[in-house]
């Protein structure tokens, strides 16, 4: 009976045993890490719909590592180094993952496919209902995004890096994904990971800083319902088709997330429920769960121990906070100047993590006035707020790429 | 188009040739200059952008008189 090395049976151990004790610590980190993800998805601690499929991608790609030849170690999750044509076709054949990193992930075919779904749960009717004071607090709520690109400057990364990671400060992880891959393809991955980890604590922290902000007083102003107008289906296609024209004029390197979020828009008004349900379930899901489980898989080992990630980290939250406090900012601004009927709650809701801003924005009007509704104008802020992430996002790329 | 369309195409196709024209010194006449004047178109024409789409939306407000929302005001 040929000697069997027990150790050669079990080669998720051997590599980790045999390879750089640094690279094995820090794959024992990410399982861990990664167990961490899925038990704080299942309990609803962080959004489950992103953090289940991302950590248990993350914590098994980090036990999955075997010999690949007599001296290199790997997966059979996925390769996203590979560029060469005969490799990339190997690896198509070997990596279980590697068509849909390739034909979906790099060429930002996941991000649209998202915005499309966004898009069909987006009424832009909400953003015409008021839409000077929409786009007020959109574009204050855009302070984090503009703001941390010089700061990440002034700590070293360069501008198209600084860009990438200012994008976090939009609070919208497709389009964060979207523009990193343009402009910092090296640092896509923990770029995406930071965006939805703070997303998801985004939920729980900017309700503090709501009451940190505005009064209780101001908090529970009623807006009153009747003066919404009832927008037709007629006048948002319209209004639809013009705008995605004009920001695809304007910043065609954009253009395919204009189009995705504008169709999805379309295609709500249009009343065709086959596609409606299509575009707003398996689309946005489907692309939810596999964008997910495709940036865990990418979370290597190598991924944490660079250096930058900590200053993204430090980044990320950064523009997050500033968001926050510039959309807030521009609520405030928006009720002393506009006649002050405005809740200036709506203000958090023009960061643009639709539709959650905007639930924030309602629950803390309850709280402090049941009668308050402020949901309408706050999905109108909402959905600005993609607007103007998107058109910074443009601005971004064509100036850096 | 509907009927509040028509009443209001005023501000639709106004609104609609004022940012197109805002495009069209963005994408087309601010790259041709230099200096000074390139910046100055190009900022003119992000305005008549804005000003276009502002335009536009003011097709959609209504008046007292037309259709809102239907609200039942014993909830509040």
């Amino acid at each position: 009976m040929p000697d069997i090395e027990l150790l050669q049976i079990f080669q998720g151990i051997a590599t980790m045993v045999a390879g750089d004790p640094v690279i094995s610590l820090a794959r024992i980190v990410l399982i861990l890490l990664g167990f961490m993800f899925v038990y704080l998805g299942v309990k609803g601690t962080l959004e489950p719909l992103i953090m289940i499929p991302m950590g248990f991608g993350m914590s098994s790609v980090n036990a999955g590592v075997l010999y690949l030849s007599a001296t290199s170690t790997g997966t059979l999750f996925i390769d996203p180094i590979t560029s060469d044509p005969v490799q990339l076709m190997d690896a198509l054949q070997i990596n279980f993952l590697q068509p849909l990193y390739t034909f979906s992930f790099s060429n930002g075919l996941i991000a649209t496919l998202i915005f499309m779904g966004i898009g069909t749960l987006s009424d832009i009717g909400y953003l015409l209902i008021s839409p000077v004071r929409c786009m007020i607090v959109a574009i204050c709520a855009e302070l984090g995004t503009v703001l941390t690109f010089p700061i990440a400057v002034a700590m070293g990364l360069p501008f198209n890096e600084a860009a990438a990671i200012a994008m976090v400060g939009s609070a919208d992880a497709p389009m964060v994904l979207y523009t990193s891959l343009l402009l910092a393809k090296d640092l896509f991955v923990p770029i995406t990971i930071v965006a939805y980890l703070y997303l998801s604590l985004a939920y729980a922290g900017y309700p503090y800083l709501v009451r940190f902000m505005i009064p209780k007083k101001l908090r529970g102003i009623k807006m009153d319902p009747t003066t919404i107008p009832n927008i037709s289906k007629a006048e948002k296609v319209t209004f639809a088709v013009i705008t995605s024209t004009l920001l695809s004029l304007l910043f065609p390197v954009a253009a395919p997330l204009f189009m995705s979020f504008f169709l999805g828009v379309i295609i709500r008004e249009s009343g065709v429920k086959q596609f409606v349900d299509f575009l707003s379930g398996p689309v946005l899901y489907g692309a939810t769960f596999f964008l997910g489980l495709l940036l865990g898989v990418l979370f290597e080992a190598s991924t944490i121990l660079d250096p930058k990630v900590i200053l993204l980290l430090i980044l990320g939250i950064t523009a997050l906070l500033l968001s926050g406090i510039g959309g807030i900012l521009g609520g405030l601004l928006v009720y002393r100047f506009g006649g002050r009927n405005f809740n200036p709650t709506i203000g958090i809701s023009g960061v643009s993590c639709i539709p959650t801003t905007a639930k924030v924005a309602q629950k803390e009007a309850r709280a402090a006035n049941k009668h308050a509704i402020i949901l309408p104008w706050a999905m109108g802020a909402s959905v600005s707020g993609v607007i103007s992430s998107a058109i910074i996002a443009g601005i971004y790329v064509t100036l850096l790429r | 188009m509907n009927q509040t369309m028509k009443d209001n195409k005023g501000y639709w196709i106004g609104g609609t040739i004022i940012a197109f024209l805002g495009v069209t010194l963005v994408r087309l006449v601010a790259p041709e200059l230099e200096g000074g004047w390139a910046s100055l178109v190009l900022i003119l024409g992000f305005t008549l952008v804005i000003a276009g789409v502002t335009t536009i939306t003011f097709g959609t407000q209504r008046k007292q008189s037309e259709a809102f929302i239907q609200v039942d005001r014993r909830e509040n």
